[in-house]
């Protein structure tokens, strides 16, 4: 149970740090490709992540029945199929008449808010991988 | 079909079974969702660093590598 003066200030950190993920994503991603200011900003934010999510997690184990029952096999034929697909349009020339998916996402990386969702998207991920 | 529009289908193909896997999961079908298999790598110790290496490479490959 959460008393009003005991929500207002999580609620004022959670609002806090919102701001700044958004705030340093807009500056991360408006680095340029191949530079030491942007791999160092990737980095600090995966580190950063991986560092808030560990000190912030809570116990885990009332979700260790959570996939009880649950079949996997879908999943894994997937992701068989898109590593396939990568690898068959990799190893095949030119590039434009077999796309890879970072060639496809070269040419949406142009525009800053199409990075700036893929980033955010990153960061979700970590948040998952790291829990 | 040129070679590019095949690739595209191919895609097209693997990311609406990405989604379908995900939506039957999510409305309760016998599927794991993708938390929940995220959960089952990341459980292991060794599964959690592979993954997060995995992950910043991803970063550094979609946000640094880029040739925009």
């Amino acid at each position: 149970m959460t008393t009003p003066g005991t929500k207002r200030p999580r609620t004022t950190v959670v609002a806090l740090a919102v701001v700044v993920v958004v705030a340093y994503s807009w500056w991360a991603t408006s680095l340029p490709p191949f530079s030491t200011s942007g791999l160092v900003a990737v980095l600090i934010a995966g580190g950063v992540l991986i560092a808030v999510r560990r000190s912030t997690m809570r116990r885990r184990d009332h979700e260790a029945d959570e996939g009880t029952g649950r079949v996997r096999w879908p999943w894994v034929a997937v992701i068989a199929g898109i590593g396939a697909w990568e690898l068959q349009a990799l190893f095949q020339h030119p590039r434009e008449a077999h796309p890879t998916i970072s060639s496809i996402l070269d040419p949406i990386e142009q525009w800053h808010g199409a990075r700036l969702v893929l980033f955010f998207a990153w960061l979700w991920l970590g948040w998952q991988l790291a829990s | 079909m040129s070679s590019r529009t095949l690739t595209f289908v191919g895609w097209g193909v693997v990311a609406a079974a990405l989604v379908l896997v995900q939506v039957l999961a999510a409305r309760g079908a016998r599927v794991a969702t993708l938390r929940v298999l995220l959960r089952s790598v990341t459980r292991a110790r060794a599964g959690q660093v592979l993954a997060l290496a995995g992950w910043l490479w991803v970063g550094w490959h979609v946000f640094v590598r880029s040739s925009r």
